[in-house]
């Protein structure tokens, strides 16, 4: 009789890729995946933030700063591995999960959903969409340099002139005000996306939880305007040409 | 009072549904939401006209069958409370309410507010059980389990299966009910032989039903009227990996 009760093994036999295949397209294996690559795209950008900041030191510490990226072969390959195979997979599966999401309530309410949540949470893919055209937009301008004002002369050593890329850049005020905006958004996301990926990867505790729903705010807010500073220093002549 | 109801009527499954408007009257504060619905319906079946089905059972909050959408909150919103315990003291006269079944694919209405949740019955079947032969009541006792693991365990047993979680969820996930089916079990020793391959089961079966996937936006938890909490959740996500790591 116990044999007949037994728990099935629906998954007995399964090769590895097999296993893993069909966990990551998973509902929650597909929120592992957002959350594993979040956390990747989240180190980036507070990586990304520690460079910016140099601005505020000066000319030569963000230029060296910008010719380290580029030469150190593990810096510069970290964060494009971060970005080349964390956005598509991020992207991917925010969309994949949205449709499934979507299919799962054919009939909506006629009287709006009022349980409650926040509304940052809610909009994820919407701040998600932004940030990611702000991301393309932001490489045009500071990576690839096909827009956007870009210094003409070089450094005497011979090197680019990333620290006047940057001034030149947010001397421009709608180019900082789409800068800022981006920021604001990205903020909300982290918001959400930076206690959420806690939860989806496990970990939840009766003092943890609370304390990394209050982390997740504090670190996308305070992201945000630690970068958003840098704009407005510009603007403000605080951070000179 | 008198009350102004919009209440979602729908002959059967394949046939389209739509709100429906009615007024209501004589209805006292101290009437259960449930007890107001009957009232409703004597007054149609009066007029004869068809009585609006709902489900319920126990009318105690013990059973988890009652289930309606009320002005936008499933079981009405009032913390720890199911409908059939809601009371209409928390409407006053001229009040309008909007009455819905849960919306959920997983879910299809069968007619007006009663909606057919089998899907909840088959993911249990999938993996929520433990297959030992568990014979006569044992000694108090006699297994220990240290008294955190047991209130874990009791928490997510208090899990009626009413399925507001996924009413309640933007994304009609059913993640809350699943792990607290898994949770239940999990936090005693007679759960651990099957844990793995439980979770992994009854993810595949909630899957398959087309429930959505969570975005932690913790909507269950709020309106679980066991007020089960979104750990679960992520106990059930931490097996889940595990059970990968340990194939
Ligand atoms: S009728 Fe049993 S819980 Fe409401």
């Amino acid at each position: 009789m116990a044999d007949a009760m037994e728990l099935k093994r629906d998954t007995a036999g399964e090769s590895l890729l097999g296993s893993l295949t069909r966990f990551f397209m998973s509902a929650v294996g597909s929120k592992v995946v957002m959350a594993a690559t979040g956390l990747g795209l989240f180190l980036f950008v507070v990586g990304h933030l520690a460079g910016n900041l140099l601005a505020y030191v000066g000319r030569d510490a963000f230029n060296a700063y910008a010719i380290a990226l580029k030469s150190n072969a593990i810096l510069l390959w970290g964060a494009r591995s971060a970005l080349l195979i964390g956005f598509p997979l991020h992207i991917l599966t925010a969309i994949r999960t949205v449709q499934l999401n979507r299919a799962a309530r054919p009939v909506p309410y006629a009287f709006d959903n009022k349980s409650p949540a926040r509304t940052a949470a809610k909009t994820m893919m919407l701040s998600g969409l932004v940030v990611m055209f702000y991301f393309l937009y932001h490489l045009a301008h500071f990576t690839w340099r096909i827009t956007g004002p870009q210094p003409v002369t070089l450094l005497p050593d011979g090197n680019f002139d990333a620290y006047s890329m940057l001034v030149m850049g947010f001397q421009q005020p709608l180019i900082s005000l789409i800068y800022i905006g981006a920021q604001v958004l990205l903020a909300a996301h982290l918001s959400h996306g930076v206690y959420s990926m806690f939860q989806h990867l496990g970990f939840w505790g009766t003092k943890w939880t609370p304390f990394l729903k209050k982390t997740a705010l504090v670190a996308g807010y305070g992201l945000c305007a630690a970068f958003a500073s840098i704009p407005l220093a510009v603007l403000l002549g605080i951070i000179k040409p | 009072m008198k009350l102004k109801l919009h209440v979602w009527r729908q002959p059967n499954k394949d046939q389209a549904g739509a709100m429906k408007d009615y007024a209501v009257e004589g209805v006292s504060e101290h009437m259960s939401f449930l007890e107001m619905m009957d009232t409703l319906n004597e007054q149609l079946m009066n007029k004869g006209e068809e009585p609006v089905a709902f489900d319920h059972d126990c009318r105690e909050g013990i059973c988890g069958s009652c289930s309606m959408v009320i002005n936008g909150l499933p079981h009405g919103g009032h913390k720890g409370v199911t409908v059939c315990q809601l009371h209409m003291r928390h409407f006053k006269d001229g009040d309008e309410i909007f009455i819905e079944p849960w919306r959920a694919k997983a879910f299809p209405v069968l007619k007006d507010l009663v909606v057919d949740r089998a899907a909840f019955d088959r993911i249990v079947a999938s993996g929520g059980y433990v297959s030992v032969a568990t014979g006569g009541a044992p000694d108090a006792n006699a297994l220990p389990i240290p008294k955190k693991e047991a209130d874990l365990s009791m928490d997510a047993a208090a899990c009626i299966g009413c399925g507001a979680c996924v009413a309640a969820c933007k994304n009609a996930s059913a993640m809350l009910f699943t792990a607290a089916k898994a949770s239940h079990l999990n936090h005693l020793p007679q759960g651990q032989p099957e844990r793995f391959e439980r979770v992994k089961n009854m993810s595949m079966q909630m899957d398959a039903e087309g429930f959505g996937t969570c975005t932690n936006l913790s909507q269950c938890e709020a309106v679980c009227p066991k007020e089960i909490s979104v750990r679960v959740i992520a106990e059930f996500n931490a097996d889940l990996i595990k059970a990968q790591v340990k194939g």
